[in-house]
């Protein structure tokens, strides 16, 4: 869906036209689950999060002034991520992420698609991005993974870009200890 | 190495700069074996969180998203303890699949238990486990290969054993 047919459903959603606001979710539900799983590593706390992002859009969405519908979306879980995770900090909590982490690496192919090794890699770069502080997490999964610009991954962060930019930086110098200790082949990946 | 543009690296990858300062950036990374080391990891980094591809749910999840959230009775005045109730949607959709995923496996288990093998055959003490399962497994194939052969027999019509023979 383009901006032009996301305006229109926000226009008619604003208009009193409840089914265009369930068009929405269908359109943008998959990227807005896909970011949040990726920050809680947790189905479960993935589904509340996504529930309450859409809610939170419902009700505000006279607040939303222009710009792309998915980055404004994507605002408002991330915040939501953020004070979740802030509430399960604890190590048992990172544990548990953990081992969701697991499950992304998986992703949507089955164990004949993937080789031992590179899902050995990609569950150990999954870990790894899991144990990063939440704001480094959110920068390298929302530039690397959802292709968002720096600017907005700024937007959705509500930060400076020069803020994102340490992030990643940050990001990227922690997460390139487990592909130190790989010997992949990135040719194989992006096979 | 210390070259003046291996700081700006980074800010190439992350296409935070302007476009003759990232023309001068890829001309150096031709020619700088170092540089081009550091930009080739850095971009492996990014590659390899940009190939996970998150396991979603079914297209059903999607489609009724917007009713579980609550929101058409927020519009209408009744979203006070929505943000409760779709918490509570939630744990309901995850616990239904858990409950589903539990049934099969009881369902499983009770297949398994009820069954009931036509013959029960004694392990011969003097063999080892694997002839004692090789040897059961044969004489339960020859016995119910006899029996199925009765069957077929008794079953059959006299043009049926003429087209046989």
């Amino acid at each position: 869906m383009d901006q032009a047919d996301a305006d229109r459903l926000v226009a008619r959603v604003k208009a009193g036209d409840r089914t265009a606001f369930g068009q929405i979710v269908e359109a943008f539900g998959r990227r807005i689950y896909s970011f949040v799983f990726r920050m809680t590593g947790r189905h479960e706390l993935a589904d509340e999060i996504v529930q309450e992002t859409f809610l939170r859009a419902f009700r505000n969405l006279d607040r939303y002034g222009g710009g792309r519908l998915i980055s404004w979306l994507n605002g408002i879980a991330y915040n939501i991520c953020l004070d979740t995770l802030k509430s399960a900090s604890s190590r048992t909590e990172r544990e548990k992420r953990f081992a969701g982490a697991r499950d992304i690496a998986r992703g949507g192919k089955n164990d004949v698609e993937w080789t031992v090794l590179k899902r050995d890699l990609m569950e150990r770069v999954a870990a790894a991005v899991g144990e990063l502080p939440e704001r480094q997490r959110a920068a390298i999964v929302l530039f690397a993974a959802e292709g968002f610009s720096i600017r907005e991954v700024a937007q959705i962060m509500n930060c400076s870009e020069g803020a994102v930019m340490s992030h990643l930086h940050r990001a990227r110098r922690k997460l390139k200890t487990v592909l130190s200790e790989s010997e992949i082949n990135m040719e194989e990946i992006s096979e | 190495m210390n070259c003046p543009v291996r700081e700006r690296i980074e800010e190439y990858l992350d296409g935070a700069l302007e476009a003759e300062a990232a023309r001068g950036v890829r001309t150096h990374l031709d020619k700088c074996e170092s540089c081009r080391a550091l930009y080739n990891e850095l971009e492996k980094i990014d590659t390899l969180v940009g190939a996970w591809q998150v396991e979603l749910p079914g297209d059903e999840y999607f489609r009724s998203l917007a009713a579980r959230t609550g929101a058409e009775k927020a519009a209408g005045g009744a979203g006070s303890g929505s943000a409760r109730a779709l918490r509570c949607a939630g744990r309901l959709f995850w616990g239904a699949m858990e409950a589903a995923a539990a049934a099969i496996i009881v369902l499983a288990a009770w297949a398994l238990l009820s069954y009931e093998a036509p013959v029960r055959l004694a392990a011969d003490e003097n063999k080892s486990p694997v002839d004692n399962i090789y040897s059961t497994t044969m004489t339960r194939y020859e016995l119910f290969s006899a029996n199925e052969f009765e069957k077929g027999v008794a079953g059959m019509r006299f043009s049926d054993i003429e087209e046989e023979i």
